[in-house]
């Protein structure tokens, strides 16, 4: 006899499982620093907030107030976080991967996708301010 | 449901804790991989974030609230390990 309660922990922990094993095959396949943060922010918090619903579900009411405080906390810090390392990449020079111009180094599949004769710099001379104006 | 969760929970939660485990220690490699170091700061914030829920999930299965109160320290230092070296990684200066 599966009870509703059982059912969905069982679905939430599937979903988290299933968020967190996109947010690892993105780490490994997407190009750049800017890309992975992208992976990191969303699909690591969506996993990480489902996973913490099977486990208030399976907590029950008593344990709701923390799981709550604790599933708050997750879904404010980690797009912040991510956000405060992709700018400090970006203060440091990093330029972000596009078509045709790799980044150097810019992956374990290093060269994939050929290089770029143009870019003598590897890709790495770039600096936010060159974009956008400094707008701070 | 108070104490300790029925059988099929308690399989399911640490079954799903040991596959977040086990994604952790997959990404791993993007922090030994890099190449820069705001890959591996990024990849360790991931990895800290699934451990959080690996802990959540473990006191779930056992019936422990007392994980619970691990798992938001645990978050608040990893927060702010991955702030703080990003901005020790630039000049002094504002990214937050």
């Amino acid at each position: 006899m599966v009870t509703l309660g059982t059912a969905a922990v069982l679905a939430l922990v599937v979903a988290s499982v299933g968020f967190t094993l996109v947010a690892v095959v993105g780490f490994y396949r997407l190009p750049d620093v800017y890309a992975r943060a992208h992976a990191a922010s969303k699909s690591e918090t969506l996993g990480a907030l489902l996973a913490i619903a099977a486990a208030a579900v399976a907590f029950g009411p008593g344990e709701t107030l923390k799981l709550a405080l604790l599933a708050l906390f997750v879904l404010v810090t980690g797009p912040t976080a991510a956000h405060a390392v992709v700018r400090s990449a970006a203060d440091a020079g990093i330029g972000p991967w596009t078509r045709g111009r790799p980044v150097a180094d810019g992956g374990i599949e290093r060269g994939r996708d050929g290089t770029d004769p143009d870019a003598t710099d590897g890709g790495t001379a770039w600096s936010l301010a060159d974009r956008t104006g400094d707008r701070r | 449901m108070t104490g300790l969760p029925e059988p099929l929970v308690a399989d399911a939660l640490l079954g799903g804790a040991a596959l977040l485990a086990v994604l952790a220690a997959v990404l791993l490699g993007r922090v030994v991989a890099g190449p820069t170091v705001h890959d591996r700061v990024v990849a360790v914030n991931v990895v800290g974030t699934t451990i959080v829920v690996v802990i959540a999930l473990v006191g779930a299965a056992l019936g422990e609230p007392g994980f619970l109160d691990v798992a938001l320290v645990y978050a608040l230092l990893n927060f702010l390990l991955s702030v703080g070296l990003s901005k020790f990684s630039i000049e002094r200066g504002g990214v937050l």
